[in-house]
């Protein structure tokens, strides 16, 4: 979970200084945008995790023990740390609840007629 | 169950209960930013509602109490735990199919309203 966390932090970052410099204004392109970067990123970051789920246990466990692996936003280094935690979980829905809320608030100044 | 099984829970249900009230303001595109704004705001106060048992134990609430039978009104907490374990990856699949669902009909009014 932290990995994936990672993964969508950096077009998350990225997004929120685009909505700061547009005056926390934003459009259905951009609103669009954000999300699939945000996905792609999120699945670089887990793809060492990818063989694992599909069924290939000898690749993911060869690329479990590749330290090359930290090009996936440092997957290798990251596992050798790792530390379950709900706030994992609760970091990534509040990115989301920001994704809703940005949306929210461009839906009622557009209502709004500004 | 983990805490992400609960959440979601609490989300998706939220999500679907203002579903049909949501899709009937869009098919005859009406206003939609209140009803918007109040069914983000049920569906995840539904969510964290059902984890309220999570929380009491994560601040030391005695055991017995977290998982007592009167703990049930939190969205059938207990009983959910009693029936099977894990469930991480099941709650994060729900809160994120919730997420594009709500975000999906959020932008779709975002574009309505451009052409109005």
């Amino acid at each position: 979970m932290n990995q994936i966390l990672l993964g969508v932090s950096f077009p998350f970052v990225a997004a929120l200084i685009v909505y700061a410099i547009r005056r926390g204004r934003t459009s259905v392109r951009i609103l669009i945008l954000v999300p699939v970067c945000m996905t792609i990123s999120a699945l670089w970051a887990i793809a060492p995790d990818i063989p694992r789920l599909l069924g290939f246990s000898d690749l993911y466990n060869r690329l479990a023990s590749d330290p090359r692996c930290d090009i996936f936003f440092w997957h290798y280094s990251i596992d050798l740390m790792e530390i379950n935690s709900p706030w994992y979980t609760a970091g990534f829905v509040l990115i989301l609840l920001c994704l809703l809320t940005a949306a929210w608030r461009e839906l009622y100044l557009r209502e709004k007629g500004l | 169950m983990h805490s992400s099984f609960h959440f979601a829970l609490g989300l998706a249900l939220g999500t679907l209960t203002f579903l049909p009230a949501i899709l009937r303001r869009l098919l005859f595109e009406q206003r939609m930013a209140f009803l918007m704004r109040k069914w983000l705001w049920v569906s995840y106060a539904l969510g964290i509602f059902a984890i309220i048992p999570n929380i009491l134990r994560r601040i030391g609430t005695p055991e017995p109490v977290c998982t007592g039978w009167q703990m049930n009104i939190f969205l059938f907490h207990p009983l959910i735990n009693n029936l099977k374990s894990g469930g991480m990856l099941i709650g994060l699949a729900v809160i994120i199919i919730c997420f594009i669902i709500q975000y999906s009909f959020l932008t779709a009014a975002i574009a309505l309203s451009n052409k109005s």
